[in-house]
């Protein structure tokens, strides 16, 4: 029995719109094969969110193991990419079982560390900070000045990174998450040399910390990895590379979209003045809307059915989390902005014991970015913004605005 | 060299040669219509042999470039319809005109 279609539908997961722009791709796709084996990826793809949400809740899906395929890599290409692999390997989301749980804790006790009511005050600073640099430029970058920055000071002060590093990392890990695609060995040199230097940096910052007992993020990494004191580590500077930057990125997207969003909609700033209350509704919606991880991929343990196809052990299944939070059947008006709408699960974050243990810091990251825009002269766009060249993780990289002059 | 233009021979002879080194088959005996899972080609190889093959042409693909275009025929076609300056091409060198 072959369940798979003689003629599929097309869907180009490499087609260059879906960075930009990939919804009306999203809902052809989720209308006319939402269960969709494609060639080229050589994997399922899933676009319903009735159907995403059930892989992201079932443990026969698990997680896979780019690690293990880089490591293949390297020994076929003859390269050390070690620093590359351990960071992979840190990367919770490609973790499972009993690894999976211990790092979850330990990194639950990273964030939660201080309680996000008592944080709001520091991340607040941060952004004041920023914005006092970039307010009176009549023309400014978005992203550059604000966007990128603001997530990673904020992780900064959490783990216990000096504010000075946050420059030189941004320039190291910037590209960092096009790990996620498809990849060449080019990118991959590229990254792992960073990585050489990136992981340095935070061994050193480790080191300090833990000699001057300071208890901070990075002392709870280093306390929760176990071995001799070079292990203990080398893994927390993973696991803080992995924090620092792949969780940064989702958020940078998030305030990448709400500065595009006041730009298109200055109106939204009068009626955030007039009721701040929507303010957190705003950021769910965006975060929702633009979904900044698009794909997540899991592996079938069980041959099981989903949509009446057979999708057999072993075989890939790829979430389409920004099809899924457009579902028409879970969203009215799915495309709309609508920080009235009732509260329904969406899977920006994914869902589960993967759920994204930042999302409560990015939704206040979000929220504390929208207030400061609020004291911000109105600006609008100042020329094409360029979106940042993953198909995996979707933000803008570059979002040039000015101050409006009438 | 300062143009490069691109012939259909000469293009087919630099993307089967990475392909058979890596698969050991002779280029004259490879199978330009066969699909390189056919050959047993695996993604690790594809990436390596897409390296080679940009290394090659002197230009930069996109990752998925080959798993994309799964056969001789289909990457030649693709590259002539591509055209170098839509390959960015990163040096004057490379192709001989044909």
């Amino acid at each position: 029995m072959n369940d798979r279609p003689v003629i599929s539908v097309a869907f180009d997961p490499f087609d260059e719109t879906l960075i930009s722009a990939p919804y009306p791709t999203y809902h052809r796709l989720r209308s006319e094969d939402p269960v969709h084996w494609n060639p080229t990826l050589r994997c399922w793809v899933l676009t319903r969110m009735e159907d995403v949400a059930a892989v992201l809740h079932d443990s026969n899906f698990v997680a896979t193991n780019p690690a293990q395929s880089l490591t293949e890599l390297a020994a076929r290409a003859n390269r050390d990419y070690g620093p590359l692999i351990s960071v992979l390997k840190a990367i919770l989301f490609f973790k499972e079982g009993s690894r999976h749980r211990q790092s979850r804790q330990t990194l639950a006790k990273v964030i939660n560390r201080v309680p996000l009511r008592e944080l709001r005050p520091a991340v607040e600073s941060i952004a004041s900070s920023l914005c006092a640099k970039f307010n009176g430029l009549a023309e400014y970058d978005a992203i550059a000045v604000f966007a990128a920055p603001f997530p990673q000071y904020v992780i900064a002060h959490i783990l216990g990174l000096p504010a000075l590093d946050v420059p030189i990392l941004d320039g190291l890990l910037a590209r960092l998450t096009l790990i996620f695609d498809q990849a060449s060995l080019t990118l991959y040199d590229e990254l792992n040399a960073k990585l050489v230097s990136v992981l340095h940096l935070f061994k050193s910052r480790i080191s300090e910390a833990i000699a001057a007992g300071e208890q901070n993020g990075f002392s709870i990494f280093y306390d929760g990895a176990p071995g001799s004191h070079e292990q203990k580590l080398a893994e927390a500077a993973t696991s803080a590379v992995f924090l620092y930057r792949v969780g940064a990125e989702a958020t940078i997207g998030l305030i990448g979209m709400l500065f595009r969003l006041i730009t298109e909609r200055p109106a939204l700033i009068e009626q955030f003045r007039e009721c701040p209350e929507l303010i957190p509704a705003t950021v769910s919606e965006v975060l929702r809307l633009e979904s900044n991880i698009q794909r997540v991929v899991r592996i079938s343990r069980e041959t099981c059915v989903i949509g009446g196809k057979v999708i057999r052990v072993g075989e890939r299944v790829m979430l389409l989390l920004g099809a899924a939070n457009r579902d028409p059947t879970s969203f009215r008006e799915p495309d709309d902005l609508n920080s009235c709408r009732r509260s329904i699960a969406d899977v920006a974050f994914g869902a589960d014991r993967h759920f994204c243990l930042g999302a409560g810091l990015a939704q206040l990251e979000g929220r504390v970015a929208l207030e400061q825009m609020l004291h911000l002269p109105p600006i609008e766009q100042a020329g094409p913004e360029i979106w940042y060249p993953g198909f995996s993780v979707r933000r803008l990289q570059r979002l040039p605005v000015r101050i409006k002059t009438s | 060299m300062s143009h490069t233009t691109w012939n259909e021979a000469v293009l087919r002879a630099i993307v089967i040669g990475p392909l058979a080194e890596k698969l050991g088959v002779q280029p004259d005996a490879f199978d330009s219509a066969k699909n390189f899972d056919e050959y047993g080609l695996d993604s690790i190889d594809t990436v390596l042999v897409a390296e080679a093959l940009a290394g090659s042409l002197g230009v930069t693909l996109a990752p998925e470039f080959l798993f994309e275009h799964r056969s001789v025929d289909a990457v030649v076609r693709e590259l002539m319809r591509l055209r170098p300056e839509a390959i960015r091409s990163s040096h004057d060198g490379g192709l001989t005109a044909g």
